[in-house]
């Protein structure tokens, strides 16, 4: 008959089934773990911004480095289902290998290659994975696609904060350079003035639209200048932003920047 | 007549003393100002990213406090270390 445990090995055992518990638990959760869009790459001369997301609430982690065989650097973010790292004081004109994903499960393996030092200047935008809407919010063929944008030191709030902001928020949008994505932002506010898009403006002048179909959202001062122009990862980012709704078509003192 | 000097801002995650718009408003809106000293984006990387300025502090005190824009250059003799203390410090 085989031996019964004694009360003193109990305790043990239901640790044991603990460990056993949460060890299976977190399997299922890994496990699970969908990218729904990215990785997707920011890059300029010495830096980098990789950016995914996932269908479920994960860890982030970017193993990285100048050799596929070889991902010796590693930067970690928060949990979340919209993730983003930061590759700081990289080598110019360098190629980087990475795996973006969980603390456990590398979701997906790609690379990027720094700008070299003919153009530093100018920072690209290279979507390892081509997702999302790249004609634009409002397609190739609308006539405010057609409409011609002012230079971005008219329609940008600060110009010089521009370039962050496309480095952060410009493959949303798949912007080929700064006054692209400036531009595509001015053409958000002519297409929503003109579609009525959902709008809201706060006690401080501040106009903020949401295109349910895209997901973009703009933020633009008093004047039309643009705050910024991005697609929130969460939703009901629009309805927690504070502002009374508005129709934009019958806003008249708010205008579109010439 | 002097012109006014323009009313600055500290960054609530770095202590950096100059940005351009309080971090939110009085009605509650985040300015979307990027710090261009850590990268913090106000009303986007807390709002939308669900990162509080203390997990991002600690990246980016990580990641060695790198200057972040590249639009915007550093002030000469920049301190991080100072502005953080000086945001950290505990007040009277």
């Amino acid at each position: 008959m085989p031996a019964q445990p004694g009360p003193a090995a109990m305790p043990r055992l239901r640790h044991l089934w603990r460990v056993l518990a949460i060890l299976l638990s977190t399997t299922h959760s890994w496990a699970a773990v969908q990218l729904v869009r990215g990785p997707e790459v920011s890059v300029s001369s010495n830096r980098a911004i990789i950016r995914w997301t996932t269908d479920v609430e994960s860890g982030t982690r970017v193993q990285f480095g100048t050799a596929p065989a070889r991902l010796d650097q590693r930067r970690t973010g928060p949990v979340g289902t919209s993730h983003e790292v930061f590759l700081a004081e990289l080598h110019p004109g360098t190629t980087y290998h990475f795996t973006a994903g969980t603390a456990r499960v590398p979701l997906a393996t790609n690379s990027f290659t720094t700008e070299g030092g003919t153009n530093p200047s100018s920072p690209s935008t290279h979507p390892a994975t081509t997702t999302g809407d790249a004609a634009g919010p409002t397609g190739p063929s609308s006539p405010q696609q057609q409409a011609r944008p002012p230079p971005a030191k008219i329609t940008w709030g600060s110009p010089r904060s521009l370039v962050d902001h496309f480095e952060r928020h410009g493959s949303d949008f798949q912007a080929r350079s700064a006054d692209d994505y400036a531009a595509q932002a001015w053409q958000f506010l002519v297409r929503a003035k003109s579609d009525g898009l959902p709008a809201k403006l706060d006690s401080e002048g501040v106009i903020r639209i949401f295109d349910p179909r895209s997901g973009a959202f703009a933020a633009y001062n008093p004047d039309g200048t643009t705050k910024t122009y991005f697609k929130p990862g969460r939703r009901g980012y629009f309805d927690d932003q504070p502002g009374r709704t508005v129709d934009l078509r019958k806003l008249d003192d708010f205008q579109v920047p010439r | 007549m002097k012109s006014p000097v323009p009313k600055t801002h500290t960054c609530l995650v770095c202590g950096y003393p100059h940005l351009a718009q309080a971090p939110r408003s009085p009605s509650g809106g985040g300015s979307y100002e990027i710090c261009p000293s850590c990268g913090y984006q106000f009303g986007v990387d807390d709002d939308d990213r669900r990162i509080t300025p203390a997990a991002h502090r600690a990246r980016w005190i990580e990641d060695g406090m790198a200057w972040f824009s590249r639009g915007i250059p550093a002030p000469k003799n920049w301190q991080p270390q100072a502005h953080l203390d000086a945001l950290l410090r505990p007040r009277r």
